[in-house]
């Protein structure tokens, strides 16, 4: 559908003005303050109102234009977009998983999960570059700098 | 009165063995959370400051600003070598600097960039040893006015940095502009585009989309591409050469005292400075062309910028109190914590104190670029790890710079949302800096404009008759113009190399 | 009588366990706190709330012999941290600063995911007055120089303050309301731009935070103070009591737990900040900082915030006309 560039302007053009228009009416819904020259939602509806334009512009001016050579969007093969969902997938499970056991286990399942499906490592390469992140995260993030990083129900480390 | 004694004195105090060693240790970590993405200065000096109790004022506050402006030092570094800023004031950096990674020459631009940090740094310390309270009053001069004004200059850059197409440029700010607008409106307290969700009314900060846009974002590009090792280069540089150094000292000069004057005023953080330095250096350039494809003089420019800046924001922190930014926020509490008030009364009940820590400012700029030159052949080393292994470390490090910003979680699905945003920008042409640079300026940008509209109540001709407003107002059209004749120049240029080439 | 013995044994088991259990629960409750516990700043390190928890936290420490962990929810001008307290376990192992009149003013404002009466103050312990100060250079010498210009031409004297709907800009309103004149206010966004503009000139006259104001003692004049009491700092600026305007506005900090915490619980953690804000120690060096110390109880706290919600109210009710 958006395979070469004169088509993803277009869509992208009309999805901004689209965004324009959400935000433009978003903000008509914006709370008076109290007191001032202007109403807190001026700066939003302007940049609404911009968007709409801006987007409208593009959409419009690529739509206008000689539909000649244009080149393709290096959007990924079959595989590629296998590999781009599975990331995808693998940061959001990183990110669930860092709520639930906290920072350093997740991490420690992460980071060789993600050299295995990524490249051809060993478990012995991958396991130990765990290892390593993790030491690394407890003396230099929890014991150096002290922040407190969740650590789910391993209270201990 | 003499600053020359007040700073001899001083050196005698900052180079005791004590003060010696919290210099270092402020160095090492300010290299350290500079260098970890998403980590910066206000955590790291907020999570020292408790710690600071048990030490004596001086070497405390030395360690803490030594945090700061190594921060700066260490911020180049995943820009310059995976493309990953680790806070806002290194995108410029990343722009060019990963180009030159990708032509083997990663290591020539670290080394450039701590050289630059520390001259322009140490330009800055000059400047806030002996102009500091002459220029002090610059730093008041600064109304809402004035920042609008500053501010609009600053969104005119985005002509340059939109590279060809400047109207996917400004689409790109606009978005930069509305993602900044979401949250409690900063001067009336009002909820807006939050769609009644707590957590977006603390707005989203800066960090995660940084984080998303370029981190998570470059990670996606290199996993689809099935990446395996980031350098196709065969030759390697390790080091700058005399030339390297030679090439860029003119940029690395005038990026100092850009730097050190914008740092005077307070709330333009280094962030702003950094962007103004890269687009000066690339009007000031003798071969524009080379921007955006790795131009080390535009590394030097950026690095020595944000340093310089560092070292100016010292200024109204020591005449009036007034801190530039949040780290220097954290530090002025820390100031206060031993019962100290910086301002004019600080300086002269204690200047022994003050000049210790603008010896130690010195002294800590040596050793960190003692620290850092040696470094770059092991950090540039960094490019040759295989992607998977890299890439894996990069995600935890990044994502929990990111949640350590505001112990939010909340953070992290928005660092991955915008790391969709960005892969899909890049896809489509969209260029990212310019997003950035709204989101940096945007809140300023808003609560300057209303303010001065209040002040005037209601008539834009303020901004035209305060006279440092009007010159910011007349560069900012200069500015425009100049950007777009410029690229005209640029692209008539490049259709010729084209030609040529084919 | 097998059965019946059976029967006894067994409720009697039951009715020891209970009773253990019970008593068990009783000493839990007496041995709080028998873990960490985490004190919430809802503001930046470094800024004024957070060098209160830091000071207060080695005596916390020493007085409740557990370790006291200082943590940030910072967003929303406190917001975020005031909802993430009332969602909190009533367990008091979670603590959380708060600023009157910020969770008074907020919820009044809009929703803001908490209530003022779902905060549980413990104790306050710190108070900022308000004060109205132009730069020494400035003509008006003294308030009623000031208001008679404002009389003279309304709208064009500025003050300066922090946020809209917050108290610089409510102190400002009572004023214009109780001497009949006009001011421009005009709003920052925090206490830092504020100073930077009034000391640059930019606005005419700033309420001011007491302990950003006596930072400055030696370049401004205050004209007026917005407390019962003259001001320590500046024991030559009369308040605006003794100029005739019954204005009291100030930032009162405390500490509060969730809605629903135990009764023995509360009581423990407010004698151990009623110990500390009772140092004189610690009231020396709050004062030395431009801050009034206070020392008041939960019961007194709750009464205090009741009061200052029904004065806000009347307030909030002419600005929304």
């Amino acid at each position: 559908m958006v395979a070469n560039r004169r088509s993803a302007d277009i869509a992208s053009g009309v999805f901004l003005a689209l965004l324009g228009v959400v935000v433009f009416a978003a903000s008509t819904t914006i709370d008076e303050g109290a007191g001032g020259q202007l109403h807190p939602r001026t700066f939003p509806m302007i940049l609404g109102a911009m968007l709409v334009l801006g987007g409208g512009a593009l959409a419009v001016r690529t739509a206008l234009s000689r539909p000649g050579s244009a080149k393709a969007v290096p959007w990924p093969d079959r595989n590629g977009a296998r590999l781009l969902f599975i990331a995808l997938a693998g940061l959001c499970g990183y990110v669930l998983l860092s709520q639930l056991l906290g920072f350093l286990v997740s991490s420690f399942l992460f980071v060789p999960w993600f050299i295995r499906t990524f490249g051809r490592y060993g478990h012995f390469l991958a396991w130990s570059c765990a290892v390593g992140v993790v030491l690394f995260l407890y003396v230099v993030f929890i014991r150096l700098l002290q922040l407190s990083l969740p650590t789910g129900p391993f209270p201990f480390f | 009165m003499d600053a020359w004694s007040f700073l001899l004195d001083g050196f005698a105090a900052a180079i005791r063995p004590y003060n010696l060693l919290f210099a270092l240790i402020g160095c090492i970590a300010g290299t350290l959370v500079g260098v970890l993405p998403g980590l910066g200065p206000t955590a790291a000096i907020a999570m020292l400051l408790p710690l600071t109790t048990l030490l004596d004022p001086a070497p405390a506050i030395i360690m803490m600003a030594a945090i700061y402006y190594g921060a700066m030092y260490g911020g180049s570094t995943t820009s310059i070598l995976v493309n990953i800023p680790g806070e806002a004031s290194s995108v410029p950096t990343a722009m060019e600097g990963y180009q030159l990674t990708l032509q083997g020459r990663g290591g020539p631009a670290l080394g450039i960039s701590a050289i630059a940090s520390f001259v322009a740094g140490t330009l800055g310390v000059v400047g806030l040893t002996f102009f500091a309270p002459t220029l002090a009053r610059a730093a008041l001069a600064f109304g809402p006015p004035e920042y609008f004004a500053l501010t609009l200059l600053g969104i005119s850059l985005v002509i340059s940095l939109s590279g060809r197409s400047i109207g996917k440029g400004l689409l790109s700010a606009l978005l930069g502009l509305l993602t900044a607008m979401i949250g409690l409106d900063p001067l009336s307290g009002v909820a807006r585009l939050t769609f009644g969700s707590y957590q977006l009314m603390a707005g989203i900060d800066f960090v995660p989309i940084i984080m998303g846009l370029f981190a998570v974002s470059e990670i996606l590009t290199n996993v689809e591409a099935k990446a395996d090792l980031l350098l196709r280069e065969k030759k390697i540089e390790w080091l700058p050469s005399w030339r390297d150094i030679k090439e860029t000292w003119g940029a690395t000069i005038r990026s100092g005292f850009l730097g050190f004057f914008f740092g005077l005023i307070p709330g333009c953080s280094p962030a702003v400075t950094s962007f103004m330095a890269y687009d000066m250096e690339k009007r000031f350039s003798k071969h524009p062309e080379r921007f955006g494809k790795g131009a080390m003089d535009a590394v030097a420019a950026v690095e020595g910028s944000n340093n310089a800046t560092a070292s100016g924001g010292f200024v109204p922190l020591f005449a009036f109190g007034i801190p530039s930014g949040p780290a220097l926020a954290v530090l002025l509490g820390g100031f206060i914590m031993f019962g100290l008030q910086p301002g004019p009364r600080l300086m002269q009940e204690q200047p022994q104190l003050l000049w210790t820590i603008i010896a130690s400012m010195y002294i800590g700029n040596v050793i960190l670029l003692i620290l850092n030159l040696p470094l770059v052949g092991l950090w540039a080393r960094m490019a040759l790890v295989p992607f998977p292994i890299l890439g894996s470390m990069i995600t935890v490090f990044t994502l929990i710079g990111a949640y350590s910003l505001r112990y939010s979680f909340f953070d992290l699905w928005m660092a991955l949302l915008f790391g969709g945003v960005g892969y899909l920008m890049r896809k489509l042409e969209f260029p990212v800096a310019p997003m950035v640079l709204a989101v940096v300026l945007a809140s300023m940008m808003e609560t300057s404009f209303m303010q001065s509209i209040t002040m005037s109540r209601g008539s834009l001709v303020i901004f035209f008759t305060r006279p440092i407003s009007a010159v910011f107002m007349a560069l900012t059209l200069l500015s425009v113009v100049t950007g777009i004749l410029l690229l005209r120049k640029a692209r008539s240029k490049n259709i010729e190399l084209e030609e040529s080439d084919a | 009588m097998k059965r019946m013995t059976q029967r006894l044994v067994f409720f009697l088991i039951v009715g020891v366990t209970f009773s253990l259990a019970l008593g068990g629960y009783a000493a839990a409750q007496d041995k709080y706190p028998s873990k960490p516990i985490t004190y919430l700043v809802t503001f930046n390190p470094g800024g004024q709330s957070d060098r209160e928890a830091r000071r207060q936290q080695p005596l916390l420490e020493k007085i409740l012999g557990q370790k006291i962990l200082v943590d940030y929810k910072v967003g929303g001008g406190g917001a975020l941290g005031w909802s993430e307290l009332v969602r909190s376990k009533p367990d008091g192992y979670l603590i959380c600063g708060i600023n009157i009149p910020h969770i008074i003013l907020q919820p009044m404002q809009q929703e803001t995911g908490y209530k003022t009466e779902q905060i549980v103050p413990v104790a306050l312990f710190q108070r900022t007055p308000l004060a109205l100060a132009v730069l020494k250079d400035s003509p008006y010498k003294n308030l009623k120089e000031l208001v008679e210009a404002a009389k003279a031409k309304p709208g064009e004297i500025s003050i300066g303050g922090s946020g809209t709907f917050s108290g610089h800009h409510i102190a400002t309103l009572r004023l214009q309301k109780l001497a009949g004149v006009k001011f421009n206010y005009v709003p920052f966004t925090g206490a830092a731009p504020q100073m930077t503009a009034f000391l640059g000139g930019h606005v005419n006259a700033i309420f001011g935070n007491s302990d950003d104001l006596v930072k400055h003692a030696d370049t401004i004049r205050v004209l007026g103070t917005a407390d019962e009491t003259r001001f320590f700092g500046f024991p030559d600026a009369p308040t605006f009591k003794e100029g005739g305007y019954d204005l009291v506005e100030a930032i009162d900090r405390g500490i509060a737990v969730p809605p629903n915490t135990p009764e023995p619980v509360l009581k423990k953690l407010e004698a151990a900040f009623l110990q500390i804000a009772k140092d004189p120690e610690i009231q020396g060096q709050m004062k030395k900082e431009g801050f009034v110390p206070l020392a008041m109880g939960h019961a007194e706290s709750k009464a205090h915030i009741a009061k200052m919600t029904e004065i806000y109210r009347e307030i909030a009710k002419d600005i929304k006309k």
